[in-house]
């Protein structure tokens, strides 16, 4: 205090001299802090001078020592020095400084400033050396005295004065006499050390070693550095680290795809991500392998089923492949937006492209609906409810990358269709559910006709329920002998045809049939019913057979079947001829009905000669005998079921003519005049997610819809559009 | 023309109104024009279409009535054209004979109607058989060098040559045109042949006017060109006949 007061006394001493008739008045008090501050800078330089001398004995560590020990006592000293003038900064330096002299700092800047000149910047090469050589022995394993670079890094940043406000920190001391050096050193050491570490290791062990020393350096930054650093200390251990050896990363990928290597991969996904484009040939082979190993795995399959492929199995297996990997884009990938494409890729390439879809490309959503089917029919092993729920999520999964979604849809529809009709679904939910997620993945029109099949079997329901009313209101208990069930559905919306046959109902039935059309017309006259001989089946009791219990058989057959069968009430044997005039079946469904109750011996071929042969006769077999009472007889014919598959497949082409056609119509019905190019891109556009339309397929559309005078050329490539 | 919407046909009789052309030619230059009846109409004044009607030329009138048919005295029917062609002293076979049929606004084989036959010979300046065989000397001329014109005529020759109530061409008509219009067009005989086997043999099905037309564009511009059917895009806008010729050719 004492001092402070004579600082005062020193400054302001002047002025009353001043004002006393001396006209320079301001000048005065000036040249007296001048005075002082000079002798201040003197001062200060003396003894820096003394304190580099002093230094000159000590190197490396103890160097550091005597640094920091010395700074820290000089900046408490310059604090105190600062309080004690300051009297003198706020007033004669603040003048100073107002008027422009850059080089007047305030006390304690002042003794930083000339610290820096006087003896940092004659020893900080020396000094840096030293700290650097601690870093490395760090580095190489060895402890050291972190807060002693931290008390350097301090003094250097605290030595960054900014010209214009002292109190504003600058970096600049720091970032030149420390980081750049500091920098430069660090990658010299990693690059030896990764070059030495590779020739050496496996390229595992050194994307753990990498691992770790990124981990090292980020932990540095934290320890003593100052945090601006951590960016440009990352980024060249990036590159020395990863960068220089992304191409030996690079090329281990694929030996690690193969073997599975999980951990490893997040390892190099992990390295790879951290530098510029380090993932992009990744992807690519990623893709490739994926792809790969999904061919391979139904190549496989296909070459031990041959022929009789498993839906399921071939499901299984694409599944299997698809988890696989799908699993390790999640773990190891961190789900990447890229590697999830490239994974989309790969699989959508192996799904339609296999060695199965060799064939006919729309074997793989053939093989899908059939797997749905299997799922969806009631069987001895129904699965239970969530797992069926969760297998059906699997499928979804399949059906996300199927190319042909309309042929899975006409199978689908064709499956639903049977599995309604005759009654063989596992459960509505379970059917319902899988609605709602092939609505949910393709829009509400995907599954319109599914829908209105579901709605068709609710109204035939109630359809029924009045037949059944009405026909006990007007009709004796003796008259109403039969059960009967109908299904009623819309000709639009089933993938059901009549079959090219004639044929007499038996007489048992002419009057249920009757009965049930008159009643249907009285409800909606004018519509038209048509009856699915093919797809009617029934019931009938035998109680002739001698073996037979008092319950007697029950023969669940056909309804052709029961034309064959009826007669035998009459007679016990009927010649083939007998039996084509009774129920005017054509040969192809006689034959097929009888072969099956001759095979179960229901019936007897009489003599030799195969079923179907002219003059054969056939013979109720009196001595029937079975282990069940209910007794299956109405198993689809073979050649149905053929019949089915390549119906389908052809529906299928002329379903996607339409839907080319419509698709083109409806964009040049918007845009009026498009070129070629243009329309062809939209038109598979709006299809693609139905089926790939392929082009020429297109332009034969084009071609048929200018012919029909729909579009027009109106020059070279260009078309408008014709109401 | 059945295919006009409502909207259409309103413009071709408003068309036809202004400049009293022919509700044919209307739709023509309307549908170049993408149905802007202004722009169509002053496109057709352009191309002096209209050449402002004189006045009808008794010479002409007289010729017409010379040839006319006894029946329908508004046309020239078949044997009046075969006499009024030997008259002009040109061979019926002659491809100048589409020429002149697309000059008069021939309906169809072997018949003109007295408006076309009149509006026609009037552009062309000739009223008298030796002025008309000039102008049909220069028609000739013009078939040969003038490449719009042969557009024109060969355009014109598939309404000209179907069958009345059909879309298409029956191949072997369009087979017998494409001998006495194309056959010289085709870079050499080798691919003419080609053309016709690969139609007859292959593609059997009758010709529909898109085809037609394209056709020309597709002698010109890809078996023309040395390299045209190297760069041949199947992709492109033509019609996928000439895919199947292109890989046809390269089979």
């Amino acid at each position: 205090m004492r001092i402070y007061t004579a600082i005062y006394q020193f400054c302001t001493a002047a002025r009353p001299t001043t004002q006393v008739g001396h006209p320079a008045t301001s000048r005065g008090a000036q040249l007296l802090g001048a005075e002082l501050y000079n002798k201040l800078i003197e001062y200060l330089e003396i003894h820096l001078e003394n304190i580099k001398l002093e230094s000159g004995q000590f190197a490396d560590e103890s160097l550091i020592k005597y640094y920091i020990r010395t700074w820290n006592r000089y900046t408490t000293g310059a604090r105190y020095l600062n309080h004690i003038f300051e009297y003198l900064n706020r007033h004669w330096v603040k003048r100073e400084r107002d008027e422009g002299r850059r080089t007047v700092y305030d006390v304690n800047t002042l003794c930083l400033v000339k610290w820096r000149s006087v003896f940092f910047d004659s020893i900080q090469s020396k000094q840096m050396a030293a700290v650097l050589k601690l870093i490395e022995k760090q580095r190489n394993g060895e402890t050291i005295e972190n807060t002693d670079i931290k008390n350097i890094v301090g003094s250097f940043v605290n030595l960054g004065l900014d010209e214009h406000d002292s109190r504003k920190v600058s970096l600049s001391v720091y970032k030149t006499y420390f980081e750049g050096p500091f920098i430069a050193s660090t990658e010299t050491y990693y690059k030896d050390e990764s070059k030495r570490f590779v020739a050496e290791n496996s390229v595992v062990d050194y994307m753990k070693k990498a691992e770790v020393r990124l981990q090292e350096e980020t932990g540095r930054v934290q320890l003593y550095l100052h945090q601006s650093t951590e960016k440009i200390l990352m980024r060249t251990c990036e590159t020395v680290l990863i960068y220089d050896h992304a191409d030996l990363l690079r090329d281990e990928f694929q030996n690690l795809l193969e073997a599975n290597r999980q951990e490893d991969l997040k390892r190099m996904f992990t390295l790879l991500s951290r530098i510029q484009n380090g993932l992009e040939p990744l992807r690519g082979k990623f893709e490739t392998h994926v792809r790969k190993q999904g061919l391979a795995a139904i190549e496989k399959l296909a070459t031990e089923a041959g022929e009789n492929l498993d839906p399921k199995a071939y499901v299984d297996a694409l599944l299997e492949v698809y988890r696989q990997y799908a699993h390790l884009v999640q773990y190891a990938f961190s789900d990447d937006t890229d590697f999830v494409k490239s994974l989309d890729n790969a699989c959508r390439e192996f799904i339609n492209r296999n060695k199965v879809c060799s064939q006919s490309s729309s074997k793989s959503p053939e093989l899908l609906a059939k797997y749905s089917d299997a799922l969806l029919k009631k069987s001895g092993k129904s699965a239970e409810d969530s797992d069926l729920d969760a297998k059906l999520n699997d499928i979804m999964t399949i059906f996300k990358y199927i190319d042909d979604k309309d042929v899975f849809q006409k199978f689908y529809t064709r499956m639903l269709s049977r599995r309604l009709v005759h009654g063989t679904s596992t459960s509505d939910d379970a059917e319902s559910s899988m609605i709602s997620k092939l609505k949910e993945a393709c829009g509400h029109e995907y599954t319109s006709k599914l829908q209105r099949m579901f709605q068709d079997m609710n109204v035939s329901q109630d359809l029924q329920i009045q037949f059944r009313e009405a026909m006990a209101k007007n009709l004796e208990p003796s008259e109403l002998t039969i059960d009967f069930t109908i299904l009623v559905l819309g000709t639009n919306f089933w993938p059901l045809t009549p079959i090219n046959t004639t044929f007499n109902l038996p007489d048992e039935l002419v009057k249920t049939f009757e009965r049930f059309q008159s009643f249907y017309q009285s409800k909606h006259s004018g519509r038209k019913l048509t009856w699915l001989w093919q797809l009617s089946k029934g019931e009938l009791k035998a109680n002739y057979p001698k073996s037979s219990n008092k319950v007697g058989y029950t023969f669940q057959v056909s309804t052709f079947q029961m034309a064959i069968l009826l007669p035998y009430n009459n007679g016990d044997t009927y010649s083939y001829e007998q039996l084509q005039q009774i129920t005017a079946l054509n040969k192809e469904y006689l034959v097929g009905s009888l072969a099956i109750l001759v095979k179960a011996r229901v019936l007897l071929l009489e003599g030799s000669g195969e079923v179907g042969d002219p003059g054969t006769r056939y013979t109720l077999n009196m001595d029937f005998k079975n282990k069940k009472i209910r007794v299956n007889l109405n198993i689809p014919l073979r050649s149905e079921q053929k019949q089915d598959t390549e119906t389908t497949h052809k529906t299928i082409e002329e379903d996607r003519k339409m839907l080319m056609q419509s698709a083109i119509v409806r964009i040049m019905k918007a845009r009026k005049v498009l070129k070629h190019v243009v329309l062809v891109q939209e038109t598979i556009a709006q299809i693609k997610s139905r089926f790939t339309p392929k082009v020429p397929e297109i332009k034969k559309c084009i071609d048929f819809l200018i012919e029909k005078e729909y579009l027009e050329r109106i020059d070279g490539d260009r078309y408008s559009y014709l109401a | 023309m059945s295919s006009l919407t409502s909207a259409q046909r309103n413009a071709v009789s408003q068309f036809a109104a202004a400049t009293g052309a022919s509700t044919r030619s209307a739709t023509t230059y309307l549908r170049n024009n993408a149905w802007n009846v202004e722009r169509a109409v002053d496109e057709y004044y352009d191309s002096g279409a209209a050449a402002t009607p004189k006045k009808e030329s008794k010479a002409v009138v007289e010729l017409f009535e010379k040839y006319k048919d006894p029946e329908d005295p508004s046309t020239i029917g078949i044997d009046g054209t075969i006499n009024y062609i030997q008259d002009l002293g040109v061979a019926l076979e002659d491809p100048v004979v589409l020429a002149l049929a697309c000059k008069l606004e021939g309906p169809t084989m072997g018949q003109f109607t007295k408006q076309g036959f009149i509006k026609g010979w009037q552009s062309m300046n000739a009223d008298t058989i030796p002025k008309m065989k000039k102008a049909v000397e220069s028609l000739s001329t013009d078939l040969a060098n003038d490449p719009a014109f042969f557009k024109q005529v060969y355009r014109f020759t598939f309404g000209f040559v179907r069958p009345q109530g059909q879309r298409v061409l029956p191949l072997d008509t369009a087979v017998e045109y494409w001998k006495l219009l194309l056959e010289d067009k085709f870079p050499s005989e080798d691919l003419f042949c080609k053309w016709i086997t690969f139609v007859t043999a292959e593609h059997k099905k009758a010709v529909p006017k898109d085809t037609w037309n394209m056709l020309l564009d597709f002698v010109v511009n890809v078996l023309g060109p040395d390299n045209g059917l190297d760069s041949y895009d199947a992709e492109g806008a033509w019609p996928s006949i000439f895919d199947e010729f292109v890989a046809y050719l390269r089979r």
